[in-house]
């Protein structure tokens, strides 16, 4: 914790508890190629000086189950390059944000694998990363964050056009 | 990327000068106004309370006394809203309100624009099977009409 939140926390007047962050967490998708837009959890993460999770998923290759070894050599191989990618990104981030961890989950975008991580991490946000011309068009994520929109424990900080954010 | 360009993008800062808190003005509401307060203390920005006041649709079929009713419980929301307001003026000064009538998403998300708002807080409690079919939670709404970071904070007594 920084000497700016100490403060804050001993002078809150009003019995007014300020807010925590010690733990955030940042799902991202790892089977685009597309770039997701970190700034927003990065800079809370900053800000807050909390740990930041990134949480890869990615979606499992379709692989007929009776095909025995070759099943388990594709699968362990794309389980290795997703976690390669994710690995990129959490050093990528490390470069602003020194205390950022991965977690890879072997699945596709899920939300309540979401919130099970989040309360198994004890939380305090999770910051979910969306560029304002997606909403619309990204059919299976959008039911997947709605759902933890209703779901979740855990607030959810829906970073929507950075353009806010930085100076 | 030159050295200069990299140093600026370290250089980027969360930036919350303004804080637009949708309330409901539920008795959970004043939890979700305190959740918003603390990060507008930690941030040093202002904080704008909104509700939407929802007319109910019997009022095109209502007669004069209907419309008094109505009138009232439009004179009742505006005023559970004063007080929500002064008595967070009392604890953060830097605290506004504004009242208006529609759909809720719809209007939150135009005065997020309106005030520039950089960042949307809202309650959830809905979460029960009859708020999901009667479509009271209005979380998921606002985020697809938000043009701004919305933060969704669940409020419940659970």
């Amino acid at each position: 914790m920084n000497i700016r939140n100490e403060l804050i926390e001993q002078c809150e007047p009003n019995g007014n508890k300020p807010v925590f962050c010690k733990n955030i967490l940042a799902p991202i998708d790892l089977s685009g190629e597309a770039k997701v837009n970190l700034d927003t959890a990065i800079c809370l993460a900053e800000h807050y000086d909390a740990d930041l999770w990134l949480l890869g998923f990615s979606s499992e290759p379709a692989i007929g189950t009776d095909s025995r070894g070759l099943c388990n050599y594709v699968w362990s191989s794309w389980s290795r390059r997703a976690q390669v990618r994710l690995w990129d990104w959490v050093l990528e981030t490390r470069e602003r944000h020194y205390r950022t961890f991965p977690l890879f989950v072997g699945g596709r975008y899920d939300a309540h694998e979401i919130i099970r991580t989040a309360e198994r991490l004890m939380a305090d946000m999770i910051v979910v990363p969306i560029e304002a011309s997606d909403r619309r068009s990204a059919g299976f994520e959008e039911v997947q964050t709605n759902e933890l929109l209703r779901k979740s424990a855990t607030p959810v900080f829906v970073a929507i056009a950075p353009r806010h954010f930085t100076e | 990327m030159n050295y200069l360009d990299t140093v600026q993008e370290q250089e980027t800062a969360l930036r919350l000068k303004t804080i637009l808190v949708a309330v409901d003005l539920f008795s959970h509401s004043e939890r979700t106004v305190d959740y918003a307060l603390s990060i507008a203390r930690n941030f040093g920005a202002s904080l704008k309370l909104i509700h939407v006041y929802v007319p109910p649709n019997a009022v095109e079929f209502g007669s004069e006394d209907m419309y008094h009713l109505l009138d009232e419980g439009r004179r009742d929301a505006e005023r559970r809203l004063t007080n929500l307001t002064n008595q967070t003026r009392a604890k953060y000064p830097n605290c506004q309100s504004l009242f208006t009538s529609g759909e809720p998403a719809e209007q939150i998300a135009r005065a997020a624009i309106v005030m520039r708002a950089d960042l949307i807080v809202v309650g959830r409690h809905h979460h029960t099977l009859l708020g999901h079919f009667f479509k009271l939670d209005q979380a998921p709404k606002i985020v697809h009409r938000a043009t701004c970071p919305v933060l969704v904070w669940e409020d419940d007594d659970n």
